[in-house]
């Protein structure tokens, strides 16, 4: 009896001991100061993404002609869900040997703690040389090292029309932000109605009212002050970023401006608030939004199927003409530890060799020296050789990479209840900037 | 894909054989006890897991809850009742409660007269009429909330005007040339949040049917004989004879759906995520906590809805026992 009875004493304790055991994770830091690499070089790389079923396939065609050609194999690790993944892996000790970032501020969060290897400057120096200018400084860090470097973009600042329908009215491409105020005004006058402005997006209404206001920060107060925007140092009620809001204000708030007025900006859904472009006669001229609205989905499929015809993509003007800078979102390759081969990779990932399939595919490369040729329409290769590859500085999507309580919240919600007519510009300038916290971490 | 349906099944077994050894274990181990100590430890042994897990994952946490209501957003130091201030000096979290007050007057007493409505015509039905009559009625119960918000979005889907209406409502607007309503923004005397009431009702009313039906079908029929020999018109034998009847049904149909009421989340943030003053507690609460981060508000909120709905399942809890008793 008593045998029986300690024996089983000690099968809880080694229970209890295990249980206790998994818990506990070790918690040690993988990414050390130093850009350069060491040890002989794992003979499989793991490379984690959140990249969506249209990005992903051109992605891993593009790494693995690589991988094979060195001898490395890759892990391909798709995140559902990119943010809680990375974190989830990271705390856990065990990251993966290359991530692709959808935006900086997580990625500098990491860096911060010493999870990542940073580029050595010989090689930022040589991508530099081909990168639309900004894409390094987006993946710069608080301690002035670039961290990340982006492997492809799609690009936001673009005005979409109605290719036949803009010629015939006799319209001609603003090249201004003053030129855009003159078009809208003309449509206007003409007895048209200039803009379809969609920001209806469920849960996630008023998104899109942020890359409008990107835009036009970008352009009004200039990349230097969007940086400091971004981070928090310039608030949104400030002399240098107000005047974006008063921009957008005349345009969405202007009489006869938007179809179906200011209320129905907040109603419309963003993927299919410009279809009203296409119809006839046009239900307006002008829309904004990034370039995957022409995939299915988005625009209707009769354009789709004609869409270098039936569309011409519009830079968004710049505030002087020829210094216009560009609006981006895309994924930024960064190494979690100084192993020879995942610095080649993540290297590879973020070098202008890269992206031969993924540009097939319709992506853009982050680099200048890119083949245009590559991308499957015409409208595309327009937008990549006007609008991306002519910017003077480019930057990324500035609430993507805001503090969460604003970028995913307050930027939102705060502009629908001025759009829907629940108070004024000065009260939601004024909410954003209450709600967004005191020191960044 | 077979590795996870091997996973899947190895965590059953092992799941279930766990709990049985470790019952099997503290059963030994009463047993090995002498005399009277068995039979006062065993119970405890069989129920000491429950009220363990209970403790774990039920008063554990509404403990620290009600301690980080006290705390800042990120629960690093005590900041007195400044949460609660903040929240109910705050004009849009008032608006918030205003708007849970209305869905609580609205909702359950319009789930239980529709339900009693549908009950009481449907039993005048022939068996055939009735059957597929409640079938319907029945439906939505299986559609999940967020799938009958989007559902209703066919409903109340607004095109800017010129454009082809895609929503019912607005379609009918439109045969009478009438310009399109955004309806989730018409916050004029709340109608919006009372449109999103009637998607909750919706799905509520076959629940409340059910029971109803089945409590009316339960009045024996020689109360209602007497009281039509006594010359009692229908509708006095309806209010009279049946209902009174019926009440402990209703009243267990009101509180459960009350309950749910309270907590409602998914349809308000399917289709407004609060916006356009349709913000209910729940939502806000999701909004504090995952949005903005604060540890501080979201615990608070919660420890008021709990102050809220407290009343409510004492009186469910005694109604349950005073029926219990007259059986």
């Amino acid at each position: 009896m008593m045998n029986r009875k300690s024996g089983l004493t000690a099968l809880i304790g080694i229970a209890v001991a295990g249980l206790a055991a998994g818990c506990l994770s070790s918690n040690t830091g993988t990414g050390t100061g130093a850009g350069t690499a060491s040890g002989p070089g794992k003979s499989t790389v793991e490379v984690m993404y959140g990249l969506g079923p249209d990005t992903e396939p051109g992605f891993k065609a593009d790494v693995s002609a690589w991988a094979a050609k060195n001898g490395i194999t890759i892990k391909f690790t798709k995140a559902a869900s990119w943010d809680t993944e990375i974190r989830t892996r990271v705390q856990g000790g065990n990251p993966p040997d290359v991530g692709l970032f959808p935006q900086p501020g997580l990625m500098c969060d990491l860096a911060k703690q010493k999870k990542l290897v940073p580029f050595d400057d010989a090689t930022v120096a040589k991508d530099n040389e081909t990168l639309v200018p900004g894409f390094s400084q987006a993946g710069t860090c608080a301690d002035g090292k670039v961290y990340g470097l982006p492997n492809e973009v799609s690009v936001k600042s673009i005005i979409w029309t109605d290719a036949p329908a803009f010629k015939a009215a006799g319209y001609t491409v603003p090249r201004t932000l003053d030129d855009l105020l003159a078009l809208s005004a003309k449509i206007k006058a003409d007895g048209k109605t200039p803009w379809c402005i969609a920001a209806e997006s469920g849960a996630a209404t008023g998104w899109p009212i942020t890359d409008w206001i990107e835009d036009l920060v970008l352009r009004i107060a200039g990349p230097d002050n969007y940086d400091k925007w971004v981070k928090g140092e310039l608030k949104f009620n400030s002399p240098e970023i107000k005047p974006a809001w008063d921009y957008f204000e005349k345009i969405a708030f202007g009489e006869g401006y938007v179809r179906g007025g200011t209320k129905s900006i907040v109603a419309t859904n963003f993927q299919t608030g410009g279809n009203a472009l296409f119809t006839k006669p046009p239900g307006c001229y002008l829309f904004k939004q990034a370039t995957f609205v022409a995939n299915k989905g988005g625009f209707p499929d009769a354009v789709i199927a004609n869409l270098d015809t039936q569309t011409q993509p519009v830079p968004f003007p710049a505030k002087t003409t020829g210094d216009n800078a560009v609006l981006v979102a895309g994924d930024i390759a960064a190494a979690f530890n100084n192993d020879a081969n995942t610095l080649k990779l993540r290297d590879f990932i973020a070098s202008k060799e890269n992206g031969t399939q993924q540009a097939k595919n319709g992506a853009f490369s982050p680099h200048k020296t890119a083949d245009v040729s590559l991308l499957p329409n015409k409208t595309l290769q327009t937008v990549a050789s006007e609008v991306l590859y002519k910017a003077s500085a480019a930057r990324f999507d500035g609430s993507d990479a805001m503090p969460a309580k604003v970028g995913a919240g307050t930027f939102w919600t705060e502009p629908v209840k001025w759009i829907s007519g629940q108070q004024d510009l000065e009260t939601t300038l004024n909410n954003i900037d209450a709600s967004f916290p005191k020191t960044r971490s | 894909m077979g590795i996870k349906v091997v996973n899947a099944v190895i965590a059953i077994i092992g799941g279930i054989g766990g709990a049985i050894i470790i019952f099997w274990i503290l059963n030994k181990l009463a047993e090995s006890l002498k005399g009277r100590w068995e039979d006062r430890v065993k119970p405890w042994m069989f129920a000491g897991p429950a009220i363990l897990a209970i403790a774990v994952y039920l008063i554990y946490p509404a403990i620290v809850t009600v301690q980080y209501s006290f705390a800042n957003e990120d629960s690093t130091a005590y900041v007195g009742l400044s949460n609660y201030k903040d929240l109910l000096t705050d004009n849009s979290f008032l608006q918030v409660l205003f708007n849970n007050v209305l869905w609580i007057i609205i909702v359950p007493a319009m789930t239980v007269v529709l339900g009693l409505g549908v009950a009481v015509l449907a039993d005048r039905l022939r068996p055939r009429g009735e059957k597929s009559a409640k079938t319907f009625i029945f439906l939505p119960m299986a559609i999940s909330m967020v799938g009958a918000a989007t559902i209703w979005r066919t409903v109340y889907d607004y095109q800017p005007e010129g454009a082809p209406q895609t929503g019912i409502l607005n379609a009918i607007l439109g045969f009478f040339n009438k310009a399109p309503v955004f309806w989730y923004g018409e916050s004029t005397l709340h109608f919006n949040s009372l449109l999103l009431m009637i998607i909750l009702i919706w799905t509520q009313v076959g629940y409340s049917m059910v029971l109803l039906s089945a409590a009316i079908k339960g009045v024996p029929e020689d109360t209602v004989e007497a009281g039509r020999i006594d010359g009692a018109g229908e509708r006095k034998i309806f209010f009279s004879i049946i209902v009174p009847q019926i009440w402990p049904t209703v009243i267990t149909v009101f509180i459960t759906v009350l309950i749910g009421v309270m907590k409602v989340f998914d349809v308000v943030y399917v289709t407004t995520n609060g916006a356009y003053n349709t913000d209910v507690i729940a939502r806000r609460f999701y909004d504090e906590l995952y949005t903005q981060g604060n540890n501080g508000y979201a615990s608070a909120i919660v420890v008021i809805l709990i102050i809220a709905i407290v009343p409510v399942l004492i009186y469910q809890v005694r109604h349950f026992r005073a029926e219990e008793a007259a059986r």
